[in-house]
């Protein structure tokens, strides 16, 4: 057990912080936020491309981890538990938008789309934050027209480099049915901007 | 020959570089003939480079913050003991709070003394054209309702440009502060947005000016119509009124571009006073 200058303390294992966690030592969910919060918001951003959203995601996730972590199983891995929550919640999230959503103008649309990424760390220059944003808004719009259960796998593959093994325990789905999810879901996101590329350059030609 | 089209797998191996010399001079030979694996291609880097920006999402240091409030505000209410907020965590905000009531103080001050440039200006031209009016008046009575007129219509049409200018300047400050402080990708591209928009409001100040030299010269010749021996006098005084309110129109951008580059400055001054934050462990 150490502690940072910033006084935060971290644990050398995870199951370390599990047991601070389940004793509820307040240092433990200092060093949780501190160690998982990111992560957290990045996949939870990834899913439902919006910053409110995703902060909540975090922060409830975060809370039912503070509820129920007498019922975290050890045999898990808590990143895998915390991911399983957060994907859980922004599912949810996003059903409950789809009603408000589908009342979205073009030009919110468009908007959305034009949006930009929260990013943390160091500001970027000008133009790296322009670079940066594009190119998410690039593969956004692709993963805004893949379904929600094709999505959430493909980000914890892509975004968080979990193994399928580990996104087959997240989600609780055999290790197969994520196989065949992240296959349809790679595939989807190429073809989608494959397609959007073959047009914006026939665009081209026709003019 | 007997080409089929290259599996995503393949172009994934292809990219990372994790195929055989052989292996890649077969895809390659594909790519030079085949549009729509090039573009498959293209479409995998476009994929590659979005799943990096995916990566570096993090939370704003106002988001982390919030996140320890509202669970201490539960603990609170459970007796539990409150989480130990990171300090360095609280100087960040802290710090961005503090460029950010500087930088709005700084765009306040530009904005201000842009709009009183801008409202000069707008004087200026209205006194010429008042000026003008009075002495269209001493040759012709008549003569001088017209001129009032088209004096009064200026500075209204001057009130107005300068009005929504200062709406535009304000507003814009507000929702760009709001959001820079929010959302550091923004607040790293806001200063070119803003030199945009500087621009624009450069340009609706342009056209202000010269609906205002339209109106001065309309009133000129309005005042001509009346009668014959104050015509000269009429056109005199209304070009006159035009060419004040053309040269106060290059002030006038100048002073919107101003206040653009206040905010812009401001904005960087908030990018600027965020701290480093580059630790980012997966599993402890
Ligand atoms: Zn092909």
């Amino acid at each position: 057990m150490t502690t940072s200058e910033e006084e935060t303390i971290t644990y050398a294992t995870a199951a370390d912080l599990v047991q601070a966690l389940r004793a509820n030592e307040p240092q433990a969910y200092a060093a949780l936020i501190e160690g998982y919060a990111d992560r957290l918001y990045a996949t939870a951003y990834a899913i439902l491309n919006n910053p409110a959203d995703a902060e909540e995601v975090v922060q409830e996730t975060l809370i039912t981890v503070y509820r129920h972590i007498g019922e975290f199983r050890g045999e898990a891995k808590l990143s895998t538990w915390l991911y399983r929550i957060a994907t859980n919640k922004a599912l949810a999230l996003l059903r409950s938008h789809k009603a408000a959503r589908a009342e979205t103008s073009l030009e919110e649309l468009g908007e959305q789309y034009g949006g930009e990424l929260p990013l943390g760390g160091t500001a970027p220059s000008a133009e790296e934050a322009l670079e940066r944003a594009e190119r998410w808004a690039c593969i956004r719009e692709g993963l805004e027209a893949m379904s929600p259960t094709l999505r959430v796998v493909w980000v914890l593959a892509e975004v968080e480099g979990l193994s399928m093994r580990e996104i087959a325990e997240a989600e609780g789905l055999s290790l197969s049915t994520v196989k065949v999810r992240l296959h349809r879901a790679r595939r989807f996101l190429v073809d989608y901007i494959a397609r959007r590329r073959e047009a914006a350059s026939t665009e081209e030609d026709d003019r | 020959m007997n080409e089929e089209h290259l599996t995503f797998e393949r172009i994934r191996a292809y990219l990372t570089g994790a195929l055989s010399a052989g292996q890649r001079s077969a895809v390659e030979k594909h790519l030079a003939f085949c549009a729509s694996c090039r573009q498959a291609v293209e479409a995998q880097r476009e994929i590659e480079a979005g799943r990096e920006a995916a990566q570096s999402v993090a939370m704003s240091p106002e988001a982390r913050l919030r996140l320890y409030e509202r669970l201490n505000a539960l603990r609170s209410e459970a007796g539990d003991a409150p989480i130990p907020i990171p300090r360095h965590l609280i100087a960040q905000v802290k710090a961005k709070a503090e460029a950010t009531a500087q930088a709005a103080a700084h765009v306040a001050r530009t904005t201000g003394s842009a709009a009183r440039e801008i409202g000069t200006g707008g004087a200026a031209v209205a006194a010429q054209a008042a000026r003008g009016a009075a002495k269209v008046g001493k040759k012709a009575a008549r003569t001088v309702k017209a001129a009032a007129q088209s004096a009064i219509e200026m500075g209204e049409e001057t009130v107005k440009t300068a009005a929504d200018l200062k709406a535009i300047a304000v507003d814009e400050t507000a929702a760009t502060l709001r959001k820079a402080k929010e959302h550091p990708v923004d607040l790293a591209a806001t200063p070119i947005r803003l030199a945009a928009k500087g621009v624009k409001a450069g340009g609706r100040m342009a056209e202000g000016a010269a609906k205002n030299a339209y109106a001065a010269t309309k009133g000129g010749i309005k005042v001509a119509a009346g009668t014959a021996s104050t015509m000269g006098t009429a056109l005199v005084e209304g070009t006159k009124t035009g060419i004040t309110a053309a040269k106060h129109a290059p002030r006038l951008v100048k002073a919107a571009k101003k206040m653009a580059d206040g905010l812009a400055e401001g904005v960087r001054q908030i990018a600027e006073a965020k701290p480093e934050e580059a630790e980012g462990e997966d599993e402890p």
